[in-house]
């Protein structure tokens, strides 16, 4: 395989041209023995679907699509045991002769050689090269070990803002100009988010040259860092964790890293949602903006012929710059039944076929490793029940679901908007703000504007509840919602999103009861209980009916959540546990017996005959022919310290006069005792 | 506006059953405020068919009322419901161990094993094995409890919006949105209830506010179905499908720290799912049912593993039809009472000023 086979052409000024890369310096490296190459700027994972691998393996007998959702973590083959040498394959630089191994089975007992063995007769066993060779399910920890391991060190600031798209940038640099120092922390190789797939609408400035002109501002202040690759994992306790790569010279290194701040800014953006249809994670099938980022950053392209359904304006766009790079665009659907968009103008410019109020019924792969695709009609479409077509790949974008997952760490809520049919933000917390997507803004001008609103909250400026309409309402439709196909018997799965989660939508009739199903009882297949679920597993789950829209912010606040369970606290005694019998220094009654034997009661030394410890908590009775534990008048502590049987007790001494032995029951062993003469 | 003869706010699975049994076994016209969410929540409350108690009176209360529970449950969700469990239960502090050797005594009296567990945890100073009990799975009832509940008349109202007045006389007004009802008596009747309802001159005197959280993992490998660690409030339950349910009386921070050393997997502990919350816990670990002085609303809480298991009892006391063993054991757990010879085996608490 060669770096170029699944490239886009290199055109001057297109965007699909692959920013990042430099073509004229190719780069060799290894993953679990086996060579790939790319091109100097590649990361590991957009190298492998260059070269063709796109197929993590196989999730019960069928393919998976390696993506930028679903990649097994990896490390340098000497830090194959170090989880917090762990890196992700998404935010990885690749340089050359580098010697990579995947930690994907790290829960098998399989290692080494014998774990790369393992894999390639995996590989070979299901014909399928362009595969990893992994099961999801023994797959653990998913995104990777790091979610378990402590910070190395934390870092202060004024402010911190997660996410460095326009929400973000605006909200370091109304930070900045508040005099704060500014942590601004970006989980891609460069900011600037997914403005330029979105792009912006009639009466913006070109996205890129907002992004450009805010990094300007943010390059020359010395009071803002932007620490990029770094994904901010958890918010806890008013700790943020975050994974970051960094390059040593042409090494990549991981790291765990705290930050902490009085104030935060959210700006994480949004997930898209991944329609709903059986077959709906088969390799070559690909979400609208994941492939946008692989061809603008990476040139990165599957195959020569795609089709594109899509509930969100945005996506359309896809089209038209792939065209534009000798992508035969088989044609343009839409689940909207009219939709309208400046971009639908160009695709007719174009030449694409657009159909509209189609949304994709199934999917399957042909023997040449091609996708079936076959549609619908998605309500009150227009267009005649559609043929299937027969495609490299194809692109689905299922609408948005903002990422409100450091959100609800945070201890924000979440309510469903059932016009938007999306999880909304509700509430405040203290020193937290939201921006961009998350605040409810989608033009590049609201989000923009929303970042400087975050940061007005912060300071102390109150900014009544706004609300950021979507742009120019009049030229683009609003997104559609979530297309739905229900799988029927023997068709291939159907996800409800492209996360680690797997849950899967039955195609079985017969439901259980609302609270049965949320709770993933009586399915056929689990998956929904076994892990931690994603933002768009649960909105997917109450546009389905598995949970009524009252309660999915408290359903998500719940299971959406890192897997890791770091050792922040050790709850370790401070001394060694104290294994000699106990309690031998108890000196004074605990308080669960006050009351119990009279007012009278008190501590006192019996001498045991039978020379045998006993137990604390054994009860004493009067004599032998009591048993029943309310006529005891007295229980024994134990064994006092340094004086071999003396047994401490505590007892009703106004009821032991005149008495010289008592009886204590052990079991169905009696032992007396020796009252002492005072 | 409607009225009500009694207001049960509560979100526990023992709230619900309360409610239940006063409308279909009373007659009474119940509203149940209750979180309409807590269904579908992780497990917040766990339940066994014996106390962790060192008083013979809770076990003599406790025990004398699980056949009929058991019938009762039973019937709202089927045989499956019950399951015979043989928990282990851990002690690392002094305290905690010395707490745990009292149970054990008591325990065998009222038909128990409860040995020595030898090597049967290497974190915990001591455990013991308890045989010949009985647990609710929780994961079960809970959908059969919603309909039994609504089967039985019960109006619910989401706990999570409305605004209680309550007044001296114990009646109180429950406000959501533009509704607005009206109920003769109010009894808040889980912790959370007690924080967010309960007037603070009456929660202070016998309540806590701490952290609790509960936890849901990934497939683990969990020796033994059930671990309980009452000195943390820590019980951990395998589920059908291979994951664990934990909740435990420590904040979040702390609970990872916690169920790795109890639950002592060979594989990595990871979350499937957890929740944070701060609830009211008695201070010393009682029981605490009857009626607060100053706002004259009712409270039943702090009977922990045992809630669902007294429902029985406290609905007959609410109805006016306790028994007199039953009152015996109620009257001197009232709030406010001299309690200091009512006391049960306190877990050390995280507490929590939200």
């Amino acid at each position: 395989m060669n770096p170029g086979n699944c490239r886009l052409e290199q055109k001057e000024d297109r965007l699909y041209s692959g920013q990042m890369l430099d073509r004229s310096r190719p780069v060799q490296f290894t993953l679990d023995g086996e060579t790939f190459e790319g091109f100097s700027g590649d990361t590991v994972l957009s190298a492998l679907l260059a070269n063709g691998v796109d197929t993590f393996g196989h999730f019960r007998g069928e393919p998976v699509a390696l993506d930028d959702r679903l990649h097994p973590p990896v490390a340098h083959a000497s830090e194959r045991s170090k989880p917090a040498a762990a890196l992700s394959m998404n935010r990885t630089p690749i340089f050359d002769g580098m010697k990579l191994v995947s930690l994907a089975e790290a829960d098998t007992k399989s290692t080494g050689l014998g774990q790369n063995l393992h894999r390639t007769w995996r590989r070979l066993r299901h014909r399928l090269p362009s595969s990893l060779g992994l099961d999801p399910e023994t797959v653990s920890p998913f995104p990777g070990p790091w979610t378990e391991v402590e910070p190395e060190t934390v870092l202060s600031a004024d402010l911190i803002v997660v996410g460095a798209g326009a929400g973000g940038l605006s909200a370091a640099r109304a930070g900045a100009a508040c005099g704060w120092s500014v942590l601004l922390l970006e989980q891609m190789a460069t900011p600037g988010g997914d403005a330029s797939f979105f792009g912006s609408v009639e009466g913006e400035a070109r996205a890129p040259d907002v992004i450009s002109g805010m990094m300007q501002d943010l390059t020359g202040d010395k009071r803002v860092s932007i620490l990029t690759f770094t994904e901010v994992l958890s918010v806890s306790g008013g700790l943020l964790r975050a994974h970051q790569t960094l390059v040593e010279g042409d090494r990549p290194r991981a790291r765990v890293i705290g930050f902490r701040a009085p104030r935060v800014v959210l700006a994480p953006g949004a997930h898209e949602r991944l329609p709903l249809f059986a077959g709906n994670r088969l390799p070559g099938v690909t979400g609208a903006r994941a492939a946008h980022r692989l061809a603008a950053s990476f040139g990165v392209w599957r195959g020569k012929k795609t089709v594109i359904n899509t509930a969100s304006s945005a996506a359309t766009q896809v089209a038209l710059q792939a065209a534009d790079l000798g992508v035969e665009v088989l044609k343009l659907t839409d689940s909207r039944a009219d939709p309208h968009s400046h971009f639908f103008d160009f695709a007719k410019a174009y030449g694409v076929l657009l159909a509209t109020g189609l949304r994709v019924r199934g999917v399957e792969q042909t023997e040449q490793d091609q996708l079936e695709v076959s549609f619908e009609l998605s309500g009150a479409g227009k267009a005649a029940a559609a043929e299937s077509l027969t495609t490299d790949r194809l692109l689905v974008c299922g609408g948005w679901q903002s990422d409100l997952t450091l959100w609800n760490m945070a201890g924000g809520n979440a309510a469903w908007d059932p016009d938007r049919q999306q999880l909304r933000a509700k509430g405040e917390i203290e020193g937290v703000s939201l921006a961009g997507w998350c605040q409810g803004a989608t033009g590049i001008t609201s989000c923009i504007q929303s970042g400087e609103e975050a940061v007005a909250r912060l300071s102390g400026t109150r900014v009544s509840g706004h609300t950021f309409p979507p742009p120019s309402r009049k030229m683009e439709s609003d997104d559609g919602q979530l297309p739905l196909s229900r799988p029927v018997e023997d068709s291939p799965r159907c996800f409800l999103d492209n996360g680690y989660s797997f849950s899967v939508l039955s195609p079985r009739s017969d439901k259980p009861g609302l609270i049965a199903r949320a709770l993933g009882l009586g399915e056929k297949e689990t998956g929904l209980e076994l892990r931690a679920l994603s933002l768009n597993d649960v909105s997917a789950k109450v546009i389905l009916g598995e949970i009524t829209p009252g309660v999915a912010g408290d359903f998500a606040k719940e299971r959406c959540v890192t897997p890791g369970l770091p050792d922040t606290v050790s709850d370790r005694p401070a001394s060694p546990p104290n294994r000699s019998p106990t309690p031998n220094s108890v000196v004074t009654p605990p308080e669960f017996l006050n009351g119990r034997f009279g007012s009278e009661a008190g501590l006192v030394e019996l001498q045991s005959t039978l020379g045998l410890g006993l137990e604390p908590g054994c009860l004493i009775f009067r004599s032998s022919n009591q048993s029943r534990p309310e006529q005891a008048i007295g229980v024994v502590l134990g064994m006092s310290p340094s004086k071999g049987e003396t047994v401490l007790a505590y007892l009703a001494r106004d009821r032991i006069a005149g008495l010289q032995r008592l009886v204590v029951r052990m079991g169905a062993r009696t032992v007396e005792l020796t009252v002492p003469a005072e | 506006m409607s009225g009500f003869e009694i207001a049960i706010a509560g979100s526990d699975q023992a709230s619900a059953l309360l409610a239940g049994l006063l409308a279909r076994e009373y007659g009474k016209k119940v509203l149940l405020v209750q979180d309409l969410a807590a269904p579908y929540r992780l497990q917040r409350d766990f339940h066994l068919s014996f106390p962790m108690a060192t008083r013979p009176e809770t076990f003599s209360f406790i025990s004398g009322l699980e056949s009929e529970v058991h019938r009762l449950l039973v019937k709202i969700a089927g045989r499956q419901v019950l399951s015979s469990v043989a928990p282990l239960c851990l002690a690392r502090s002094a305290e905690g161990s010395e707490a745990l050797h009292h149970v054990a005594q008591m325990a065998r009296y009222f038909g128990l094993e409860m040995d020595r567990a030898h090597g049967g945890h290497k974190e915990a100073n001591v455990s013991f094995r308890v045989r010949g009990g009985q647990w609710v799975r929780p994961r079960l009832l809970w959908p059969a409890l919603v309909n039994w509940v609504s089967d039985a008349g019960v109006q619910l109202i989401d706990g999570g919006e409305c605004k209680i007045t309550a007044h001296r006389d114990g009646s109180a007004r429950i406000e959501l949105g533009d509704l607005a009802h009206e109920a003769e008596l109010l009894v808040l009747a889980d912790g959370v209830a007690l924080r967010r309802f309960g007037h603070k001159g009456d929660v202070g005197q016998d309540f806590v506010n701490c952290w609790g959280t509960s936890l849901l993992t990934e497939q683990t490998d969990m020796q033994d179905a059930v671990i309980l660690q009452p000195e943390k409030g820590f019980c951990a339950w395998q589920q059908a499908n291979g994951t664990l349910g934990v909740i435990a009386q420590v904040s979040a921070d702390h609970v990872g720290a916690l169920a790795r050393a109890n639950i002592n997997s060979k594989r990595t502990l990871r979350r499937a799912g957890q929740a944070e919350y701060v609830h009211a816990v008695s201070k010393d670990a009682g029981p605490v049912v009857g009626r607060f002085s100053r706002s004259g609303a009712w409270v039943v809480a702090g009977f922990g593993q045992s809630a669902l298991h007294a429902a029985p009892a406290v609905a007959r006391l609410l109805a006016g039809r306790a028994t007199e063993p039953e009152a015996a054991y109620l009257e001197p757990r009232s709030p406010g009472a001299t309690r200091g010879e009512v006391a049960e085996f306190a877990p050390v608490l995280e507490s929590a000023t939200p």
